[in-house]
Formats: C-alpha cells, sequence, structure tokens
C-alpha cells in the first residue's frame, strides 16, 4: 500500500460519514412551532395519519402548534382564518388521505385551542387525547388510534374501526360507532347512542334521556339513572347485557332473548313464545320512562339497587 | 346461552388475515416458465374452446330469453349486483388497506352470524337493525379505502 491510499482511505470515510449525517438529518423529525389567532368558538380541524394528537383547550384566542413532523411529510401550515382553522399533515409525494404515508415517518402534534371552539380531529392510526375542552362539538374518527376524550361538551362523536374510545367527562349528546374497538363513558348525562360490532360498550351516568346501544357480539354494560322521559334502546345478538338501575327507578321495562337467559330485579321474567329464550314486561316505580332490551343468544342482567 | 354462537365468536377470533413470511412469486413464476411450450399450447387452444362455448351458451340462453319474452326474474340476478343496485355493500370486498382488513373480516362474519340469526328468528326487528348497521359500517369502510387513493 503507497502512502497516497491510507489518505484516500480516510477521505472516502469522512466524506460517507459526512454524507450519512445529512442523510439522517433531512431524514430527522422537524420541530413544529406554529400560531393563529382564532376566535373563541373557532372550528378546528385536525389531520394526522399516523403518529400521535394531543388537543388542549386554553383561555387565549389563539391555536398554537408544537410537536415534530415526521420525515417525508409535506411542511407543517395553519390555514383558514380566525373563525375556520384547520392544521393538516400530508405525505410529500402521497396523494388521497391515507397519502402515501408507508413512506412518512409520524408526526406528533401538540395543538392548543380556545376551550370554546368546536374541534373536529381525523387520524388513521394515531391515537388523539382532547382535554379541556367545553365547545359545543367535538367530532374525532380514527382508523386503529383510540380516542380519550376529557371534555365537557354539547356534542361528542367519535367513530373508530379498532381503536377503543373512552369519554372522561360529559356530554348532552354522546355517539360512538367502532368495530371492534370499546366504547367506555364514566361519567355520562343525557342522551347516548354507542354502536359496536365485537366492541365492549360499558357506560356508567347520571340520569339517561334517550339511549340507543347495540351490538352484534360483544358486551353491553349500563349504570346509570332512569330519566322521566327516558327511552332506552339496548340490542345485542349474542353479547350479554347488563343493566343496573336505581331501586327507586321508574320505567316500563320489556326485555326478551331468544335463547339467552334473563335475570331481572324488577319484576318477573317468563318463557319466551318465539323460542327457549325469556321474556319480561314490568312496571317499575310510576314507569313514566320506557326501557326496551332484546337479545339473540347473550344473557341479560337487570339489577337494582344502584348507588 | 347458545354454544354454537359462542364457537362461531372464537372462530371468528381465528379470522384474521396472514401475510406469507417471505415472497412466493418468484417460485410460482419459475414454475410456470418451466412448464413444457407445447403444454402451454394445448392450454391456449382449451382456452380458446372453453370460451367459444362460454360465449355460445350465453347467446343460447339470451336468445331463448329473448324468444320468451319476458324480462329475468330479479331473483335470478347475481346477489352482488342486486346488493350494488340497492347501495348496499358488496360482500366480496376485500380491502387493500391492511388496516381495514381485519375489520372487513370481522364485519363479513358478523354479517353471516346475523342472517343465521335472522333465519332462525325472522321476526326479529332488531336483528335486521343491526345488520344494517353492519352494513352501513362496510360502506363507510369502504369510503375510507376509497379516501385512502
Amino acid at each position: 500500500m503507497s502512502r497516497e491510499h491510507p489518505k484516500i482511505f480516510w477521505r472516502t470515510l469522512l466524506c460517507s460519514a459526512a454524507l450519512a449525517g445529512t442523510t439522517l438529518a433531512a431524514r430527522a423529525d422537524t420541530p413544529i412551532h406554529l400560531r393563529h389567532d382564532a376566535a373563541p368558538d373557532a372550528t378546528v380541524v385536525i389531520r394526522n395519519v399516523k403518529g400521535d394528537v394531543r388537543v388542549t383547550g386554553w383561555n387565549q384566542d389563539r391555536v398554537q402548534v408544537e410537536g415534530n413532523l415526521g420525515s417525508g411529510a409535506k411542511p407543517l401550515q395553519i390555514t383558514g382564518d380566525a373563525r375556520a382553522i384547520e392544521i393538516k399533515v400530508e405525505g410529500a409525494g402521497g396523494s388521497g388521505w391515507f397519502g402515501n404515508s408507508d413512506n412518512m415517518g409520524p408526526t406528533s402534534l401538540e395543538v392548543r385551542v380556545p376551550h370554546a371552539a368546536s374541534l373536529e380531529v381525523h387520524t388513521v392510526s394515531a391515537p388523539v387525547d382532547v382535554d379541556g375542552m367545553d365547545g359545543r362539538s367535538i367530532q374525532v374518527g380514527s382508523v386503529s388510534g383510540r380516542v380519550h376524550l376529557g371534555v365537557r361538551a354539547g356534542s361528542v362523536r367519535a367513530d373508530t374501526v379498532s381503536g377503543d374510545i373512552d369519554l372522561a367527562g360529559t356530554a348532552h349528546e354522546f355517539e360512538a360507532q367502532t368495530v371492534s374497538g370499546d366504547v367506555q363513558a364514566a361519567t355520562l348525562g343525557g342522551n347516548a347512542n354507542a354502536q359496536t360490532v365485537s366492541g365492549a360498550v360499558l357506560l356508567r351516568g347520571g340520569a339517561m334521556g334517550k339511549v340507543n346501544l347495540g351490538t352484534v357480539s360483544g358486551r353491553i354494560q349500563l349504570q346509570a339513572a332512569v330519566a322521566t322521559d327516558a327511552a332506552w334502546k339496548i340490542d345485542s345478538m349474542s353479547g350479554d347485557v347488563r343493566l343496573s338501575l336505581p331501586t327507586d327507578a321508574s320505567a316500563r321495562i320489556k326485555a326478551d332473548t331468544f335463547s339467552g337467559d334473563l335475570h331481572s330485579d324488577f319484576g318477573k321474567a317468563t318463557g319466551s313464545d318465539h323460542g327457549p329464550g325469556e321474556h319480561l314486561d314490568t312496571r317499575a316505580g310510576q314507569g313514566s320512562g320506557t326501557i326496551t332490551v332484546n337479545s339473540f343468544s347473550g344473557d341479560v342482567h337487570i339489577q337494582g339497587g344502584m348507588h | 346461552m347458545n354454544l354454537h354462537f359462542e364457537d362461531r365468536q372464537k372462530l371468528r377470533g381465528l379470522a384474521q388475515p396472514v401475510e406469507p413470511a417471505r415472497d412466493l412469486w418468484p417460485q410460482i413464476a419459475t414454475r410456470i416458465g418451466s412448464r413444457p411450450r407445447a403444454s402451454q399450447r394445448r392450454l391456449h387452444w382449451l382456452a380458446l374452446a372453453a370460451s367459444v362455448a362460454g360465449v355460445a351458451v350465453l347467446a343460447g340462453v339470451i336468445g331463448i330469453r329473448a324468444m320468451q319474452g319476458g324480462h329475468a326474474p330479479a331473483a335470478a340476478a347475481h346477489p352482488d349486483a342486486l346488493i350494488a343496485a340497492s347501495g348496499r355493500p358488496s360482500n366480496h370486498w376485500k380491502p387493500t388497506d391492511p388496516r381495514l382488513r381485519g375489520a372487513a373480516v370481522e364485519l363479513r362474519a358478523a354479517q353471516g352470524e346475523l342472517k343465521q340469526a335472522l333465519a332462525i328468528a325472522p321476526h326479529a326487528d332488531y336483528l335486521q337493525q343491526l345488520l344494517e348497521r353492519t352494513e352501513r359500517q362496510q360502506s363507510h369502510l369502504q369510503r375510507l379505502e376509497h379516501e385512502a387513493g
């Protein structure tokens, strides 16, 4: 080996290292620091494919976005005016909503919005956390990301394919739909509509008015008081249904199973005319509300004594 | 409890798409390439003959129906065509996006179970409503896939 060869070797090595460093820097996440004026009741729409989205309500009339933009994403911008704002993460070369996301790194968004704003969040696999908001409407859609909502809003709507939905606040209208995710809400009040295919529906709350719960094979548990004009409808094919009501509940209760067992602390279940299942038609208290439970092969338990 | 449906639920958990551990195509391509040319030529002729026969049978059926002067009854049409015409989602939909594939399998299984339950209890309106909801969810997934581009 001549004297020149080690020099060439080291130069080549240094150049390669520099090139690798540049490539890594280009692929690394880009910090996000964006701000935009916003009306207190603005509508804010956020779209992110993967990574995570955290939204927090605050007392300022502006939207602030922090976080890290994934590699392969277009530079992030806040678009729209003070009343309608959009924050959208897109792949640089992608078309369509999932937009070439295989080539895009995860983007982490931490967004602060006026607490009374209406919010709409759409993700594919990114989990969504929303806290401290009390606007009129919160709507979240995700494919596989879980959705956590610590909010107090007029209307809350969450829609996933496999992600779990968790409402840790209150909503006058709560609507949740998922295929295999679980739906949970611990402090409900007002009206609720939750539909799953195999996911569980686990709801607890105060006086509930209009309730519509449905599942094919997931289990349903509802622990709540019955509002005066309540109309509850609960349908299941093979999932078990468990209702916990106050002892002084006032409702006409009708329940039918085709082949599942039926146990009730209110009235007495009898054999069904339509199959090996059971049937219940009874009045609790004054019978002001109505509760209807139908199950094909799942068991139904209606318990009193809820505190 | 109806054990039959419980068993089906467990089976549903197994019905997940499985990706092969390695790329199978090169081996398949090699096998196709190694097939003798004479055999390929025979296959071409057989395919051509089958196509001609198929067209002839189809023309015959259409001709007979036209001579009868009547329209084909709705029930004779392909069920998928009927579903498509009525705006209902197709049972043969298989999403290309892996994030939607598992849910599509699950929805199809749920629809199958609901149809079985409806066959046993045809007057159970709530089962029909659950079936319609799963169909709406399937349509929603199809829209998502369409938006995925």
